[in-house]
């Protein structure tokens, strides 16, 4: 636990001390250090993205030959288990998880080390002593202040109109985030549960970008955006103009997927003949 | 797909969202180390958003003060150490005012607001009282009636207590400088930027002034014209005030040590290795040394030679100076719990417990 520990921290410090150089030559503003340091986080982690993304996809291009095997045994879970194992669901679905488990610690350190660089009362700068390397020592107090915003303090606490612009910003990106990257589902359930988060998940980060420092709604914002730009890249604007599908009809409309380019990855045949010319982007 | 699987994952979201609002946790929940010191038999101590004056005897209870909440005062914290004048005890708070209670009673004589939290205690002289801001600014109120007779900005935080010596007043900033002032009109007399943010407070001995930074130095200056003298470099930040008696100068550090040196030309006589970072500034009665560590030790050490007479631990942290008198030594810990200890032997002679208290 304690090896744990000690590396968990040695690479906290390594962010918290590379967020620091970069406040240092960036002519000691904050926001642009948050600004450059997210971006690059987010290239470090673009492999993992990727291989996440592909691998959504592919779960996408099998779905209508799980919802077949799901109708077909659906009295025998364990038949059920192996046939997906066999044609390489279930595999998909631990691999899926893998990538995340790998950027979620670069996302802790990184939140962490932006909320102790911002430290403004003496028990937080009594904890960043203890993971400031001494070259950056001089940098103390780190001067939080963004267009008349002080990133330290939360919206409420400063009730800066800016303050408040970023939390509508990380409700708005990340609404658009989850729209590009949720993959259309034929199965109501999935889509319900989609849809849901879509809505949830912006106003949870919304709501914590109200109660805390400002630069963290920054980084939520930036963070956010790489994300919208890697997604356009890798599969267009996705689900973003696209309706939900009305409950109950897409499962017996489910028929072999059609891939017609990067945006859409994979359209029921039912929907696509009825759209075809509203679809065309 | 599979019920099982969108739990899963479900739960997998979940997760990962716990794990990150638990950090978050951490970045709102503002709190404090206790202030601590002692007058006229009275122990007082603030802790948290109360301050409580004791019977420095026996630890019972004569009163407690709490500031009256409003609109813009909710986040009332101390971390200062209440200070003496006249009949009046002085006590800052993290919700920007400072506060002048009755020594008697604990009621509210006036109130001070500033712009910013305050951190360090005031210093009276001379009726007057001389308080540090977080918003940067210095002031000068008539200790009898709270009223300003003028202040003065520097670049950042002030979380130390002033020093007035005759007719100047020494001001330590978070900006990294020094500044020495005029009593009478703040106006400024000379300044001296260390290469680290200044958090503690200065002394003054002889013509010589003292105080370390968060460049992990402690520089000595010309207290008349601010010219440096000498200057140590130690393993961390510098965070407490520097003590002076003799020709000796004590001084805790945050990287575990408390050193002695002749503080005539800055040559260390002695260190000792604390268990963990030494924050609170240490304190002098009958040739030993008392200093807390972050980790709870409060250690005697002899004056001259640094070795350990004996130890007290807490259960939670030490950050703040002890307090004495010609026979006991009072210390506070983190979760407020104040101890009077025989000087002699480190034993407990009573204990205060803030949250048993009313």
């Amino acid at each position: 636990m304690e090896f744990f520990s000690e590396v968990w921290n040695f690479f906290f410090r390594f962010m918290l001390n590379s967020l620091l150089f970069l406040y240092d030559s960036l002519g000691r503003n904050f926001a642009l250090s948050i600004v450059i340091f997210t971006i690059l986080a987010r290239l470090l982690t673009l492999p993992t993205t990727i291989k996440q993304q592909k691998n959504s996809q592919r779960m996408q291009e099998l779905q209508p030959e799980v919802q077949r095997l799901q109708k077909k045994y659906k009295d025998d879970p364990q038949k059920l288990q192996e046939e997906l194992s066999k044609i390489g669901y279930s595999g998909m679905m631990l691999s899926g998880c893998l990538p995340m488990l790998i950027q979620l610690p670069i996302w802790i350190w990184l939140y962490q080390s932006i909320v102790q660089a911002l430290s403004n009362n003496p028990i937080q700068l009594l904890n960043l002593s203890k993971n400031i390397y001494s070259a950056f020592s001089h940098l103390v107090p780190l001067n939080p202040y963004f267009l008349g915003l002080d990133l330290a303090l939360s919206p409420q606490q400063s009730g800066n109109l800016l303050g408040y612009t970023l939390v509508i910003l990380v409700v708005a990106t990340m609404w658009l985030q989850q729209r590009m990257m949720t993959p259309p589902s034929s199965d109501p359930q999935t889509a319900q549960m989609n849809q849901t988060m879509q809505v949830t998940m912006p106003l949870m980060f919304g709501f914590i970008s109200l109660q805390f420092a400002s630069g963290l709604a920054l980084y939520f914002v930036v963070s956010n955006i790489v994300g919208i730009v890697v997604q356009y890249f890798m599969s267009g604007r996705g689900t973003l103009f696209q309706r939900e599908p009305e409950k109950g009809g897409m499962e017996e409309k489910a028929a072999m997927p059609v891939k017609t380019g990067p945006a859409e990855t994979v359209v029921e045949k039912g929907k696509k003949r009825g759209k075809k010319k509203k679809r065309r982007r | 797909m599979p019920k099982v699987i969108v739990k899963r994952m479900a739960a997998l979201l979940l997760l990962a969202l716990a794990v990150f609002l638990t950090g978050c946790g951490a970045r709102q929940s503002v709190y404090s180390w206790p202030g601590l010191s002692v007058a006229d038999n009275t122990v007082y101590v603030a802790v948290g958003d109360k301050v409580y004056a004791l019977e420095a005897e026996t630890g019972a209870q004569r009163w407690a003060f709490l500031p009256e909440e409003d609109e813009e005062k909710k986040n009332s914290l101390f971390y200062a150490t209440p200070a003496f004048g006249g009949d009046l005890v002085f006590i800052g708070s993290w919700d920007n005012s400072l506060y002048a209670v009755d020594e008697a009673t604990g009621s509210q004589k006036w109130v001070f607001s500033t712009q910013g939290p305050i951190v360090a205690s005031p210093a009276v002289s001379e009726g007057m009282v001389y308080i540090g801001s977080g918003d940067g600014r210095v002031y000068a109120l008539e200790a009898a009636s709270g009223t300003k007779r003028w202040e003065f900005a520097t670049g950042s935080w002030v979380w130390a207590t002033p020093l007035v010596v005759s007719d100047s007043v020494y001001v330590s900033s978070m900006d990294h400088k020094v500044y020495c002032l005029e009593a009478e009109s703040g106006q400024k007399k000379w300044e001296f930027k260390a290469g680290g943010a200044v958090a503690g407070g200065v002394t003054v001995g002889g013509d010589v002034l003292y105080f370390g930074a968060f460049d992990s130095k402690v520089y000595a200056l010309e207290a008349a014209t601010g010219q440096k003298r000498w200057e140590f470099q130690m393993g961390n930040w510098i965070w407490g005030q520097p003590l002076l008696a003799e020709d000796t100068l004590y001084v805790g550090s945050l990287d575990h040590k408390i050193y002695a040196f002749d503080a005539t030309n800055g040559e260390k006589r002695w260190e000792f290795a604390a268990d963990s970072a030494v924050r609170a500034s240490p304190v002098l009665a009958d040739s030993v040394l008392y200093i807390g560590s972050e980790a709870g030790q409060l250690y005697a050490l002899d004056a001259a030679t640094g070795q350990k007479k004996w130890a007290f631990s807490t259960e939670k942290g030490i950050l703040t100076p002890p307090a004495i008198t010609h026979d006991r030594i009072y210390v506070v810990s983190l979760d407020g719990q104040v101890q009077a200890l025989d000087p002699g032997s480190g034993t407990s002679l009573w204990t205060f417990s803030p949250g048993e208290q009313k």
